[in-house]
């Protein structure tokens, strides 16, 4: 099975970040500080690498870092006893920052070792570039570029090309908590003006409300009910969903469009003030459905009534645990 | 064995259309394929649809029957409309690939055994004639040759085409299959295979069946699986760790078979309605008593590798796997299942 080698990528940055990450996970491990430390290693086909949970510091070798390391590993943390050393990018320390603020992990019991991030690949990106049907055998990342073979072709991508389209529109690429931040800053990519990144919602937004209906569901129909999106997405912890409740029974799992709209609409209303964008839902699900328009609305409409951005700030106050006076609530009345 | 064009094959499912089949082949649903009803448009065959064959027979959700108890004390129960109103005109299924057909032979084991038929499965797969395409380029998470089948392989097929060169030679595997092109085809789409184009044939079928995807040790694991301790190895430990708990790899499974039945009812009439069901949910197992016997993603994961592997072994003498890799290139965590079955099979226990 090719797959692409974290550590043949010579001495430019995401070597340096990999070898970061190896040796303060070793480190961690060493001095006791940590029980176990969550990082990627490789996956086991061309554009996957796949999370690993390391518990001794001989392992740490195991650890890669380039830009396939797509998962958002903090999804581990709220049920993991002791302390735990755990790699994030941007976006995935402001769903732990978020964790923290909702008493589900403890500042105390995790190590943070934050990556400057250049953006992830996202393979139904490169999948469409290359033209359907052709099958990768192997897949090496650069900083800048992507290189795929496969039966008869080898063709080289710009990573800015195939971007997954939260990080193209990402406005924190730089961890903003960490307890080691591996490489540095201007290892990052720029983050972007939030408007960017509304201008999707905000342009469907000016469709007609039929038209906006008809959308979603026709989106919302092929969704299997597998719950991949809420299984990835990291602040998605209840012990128990709504979905899963027997009495009441909230939705059916028969020909219901709108028992699937119920579940989106309740997954992205339970999310609002919280989603920090990373992507996770879109990427977990199996037929493509583009989640991200509504969990972007909601991130948008955060902003826009409250001037919220979530998971930012550590010593703060979850979005919908604050109330203030002078809050808009025409929206509600 | 005969031969066609392929660029005959859209007047190929005209011709079914024009014989009143409901043509059934791969159709794109989003950034998703799926089976679903074809003809009038052009026909594109992928390598393997994202969503498996098994849903034209065992769907997501169907209605096993409705009941009206308005008017009686007692209800009164309607399982004929529920049956007319779906699988009734004679389908073909075309497009799928070896795995897929392969599954649904290990799947009759369980709706259509000798000991329980399952009326609503059976009566689709009478009416459905399966004709499948011959793998030509199997996929890096295809382990086919691994669990007995093959790019090549007729298990499940009614009808087989092989790609040579700008045209399909069709061979007719089953009763079946022969019958339907005897009935069907005229000779302006179908011709008689010359003795080159066969061994063009057996020539791509000898490059197609190399043993790249037959490499993992399926009978080593299944052997340790269904040893006495293998329920309580501490291996287990490990390769449960990143599972997420979703059921994309059970869904997507073209043999995962469970299901749950529940009565949807408004008023005094209602539907009973059977739905796939994931042993991957916490809700598969959940007793009235609030009781769980699977209480972790452990014990969940281990169910599946242990029901794939060895229960159905034990039931049915083959294990409830093709190795399309659906659920190895759509796990949202790559926790590949080959790489769990070779960890078995380098197990030593006492």
């Amino acid at each position: 099975m090719n797959k692409m080698a974290g550590s043949s990528m010579g001495e430019d940055t995401i070597g340096a970040i990999q070898e970061g990450i190896r040796n303060s996970a070793a480190r961690m491990l060493e001095s006791g500080e940590i029980d176990v430390f969550i990082g990627y290693e490789d996956g086991t086909l061309p554009l996957r690498t796949t999370p690993v949970f390391i518990t001794c510091p001989e392992d740490a070798e195991r650890l890669v870092w380039s830009p396939i390391c797509e998962n958002s590993l903090t999804c581990y943390l709220p049920k993991f006893q002791g302390t735990v050393g755990v790699v994030v990018k941007g976006c995935d320390v402001r769903t732990l920052v978020n964790l923290i603020l909702e008493n589900q992990v403890s500042r105390d019991k995790v190590k943070i070792v934050g990556v400057p991030c250049k953006g992830i690949i996202d393979r139904d990106r490169v999948g469409k570039a290359l033209g359907t049907d052709r099958i990768i055998r192997s897949a090496k990342a650069t900083r800048r570029s992507l290189m795929l073979e496969g039966d008869g072709f080898e063709v080289e991508m710009e990573i800015q090309d195939v971007l997954a389209p939260s990080c193209e529109v990402c406005r924190y690429p730089v961890p903003v908590l960490f307890d080691v931040l591996v490489g540095n800053e201007s290892m990052a990519r720029d983050g972007k003006d939030p408007e960017a990144g509304y201008l999707e919602v905000a342009q469907f937004a000016e469709l007609e409300p039929d038209a906006r209906f008809s959308f979603f569901a026709q989106e919302i129909e092929r969704c299997i009910q597998c719950y991949a999106c809420r299984q990835a997405c990291p602040l998605c912890y209840c012990p128990e969903c709504f979905v899963d409740r027997q009495s009441p029974k909230w939705i059916s799992r028969w020909r219901g469009l709108s028992d699937k709209i119920l579940f989106h609409l309740g997954r992205v209303l339970h999310v609002a003030g919280r989603c920090v964008d990373c992507g996770a839902c879109r990427r977990a699900c199996p037929v493509g459905i583009d989640l991200r328009l509504l969990t972007k609305n909601m991130e948008k409409a955060a902003k826009d009534l409250f001037d919220y951005e979530s998971g930012l700030d550590i010593g703060g106050v979850p979005l919908l645990a604050t109330y203030r006076r002078e809050d808009p609530d025409d929206f509600i009345l | 064995m005969l031969k066609m064009a392929k660029t005959d094959l859209d007047a190929f499912v005209d011709a079914l259309v024009k014989a009143s089949y409901v043509v059934l082949g791969p159709i794109q649903e989003g950034e998703a394929t799926k089976f679903g009803v074809v003809g009038g448009e052009e026909i594109k065959i992928p390598r393997l649809t994202t969503r498996p064959l098994k849903e034209l027979f065992f769907p997501q959700d169907e209605s096993l029957l409705s009941f009206d108890r308005s008017g009686t004390p007692d209800a009164s129960v309607d399982t004929s409309g529920v049956l007319a109103s779906d699988g009734i005109s004679p389908r073909v299924a075309l497009g799928v690939r070896p795995c897929d057909a392969r599954a649904l032979v290990l799947l009759d084991n369980v709706f259509a055994s000798d000991d329980y038929r399952d009326p609503y499965y059976t009566l689709r797969r009478e009416k459905t004639v399966i004709i499948t395409f011959a793998c030509p380029l199997p996929g890096v998470a295809c382990f086919c040759e691994s669990t007995g089948g093959g790019p090549y392989d007729e298990t499940g097929s009614d009808i087989l085409f092989v790609e040579v060169a700008g045209s399909y030679l069709v061979k007719a595997v089953s009763e079946k299959g022969k019958g339907l092109l005897q009935e069907v085809f005229p000779p302006c789409i179908l011709h008689e295979a010359d003795d080159e184009d066969i061994q063009a044939a057996a020539e791509a079928r000898a490059r197609g069946e190399l043993p790249a995807n037959a490499g993992v040790p399926i009978e080593a694991a299944a052997a340790i699986l269904g040893h006495v301790d293998a329920f309580g190895d501490s291996a287990w430990e490990e390769v449960y760790k990143k599972c997420l708990g979703c059921a994309v790899c059970t869904y997507l499974c073209p043999t995962c078979h469970c299901f749950d039945i529940g009565d949807e009812v408004t008023g005094a009439s209602g539907e009973r309605i059977r739905n796939w069901d994931s042993c991957m949910f916490p809700l598969f197992t959940l007793h009235a008593s609030g009781h769980n016997p699977r209480p972790s993603r452990k014990e969940r994961f281990r169910q599946r590798v242990m029901h794939k592997f060895n229960y159905f072994v034990e039931n049915n003498d083959c294990m409830a796997c093709v190795g399309c890799g659906r659920c190895v290139e759509n796990c949202p965590v790559n926790l590949d299942i080959r790489q769990v079955l070779t960890t078995f099979a380098r197990r030593e226990l006492a």
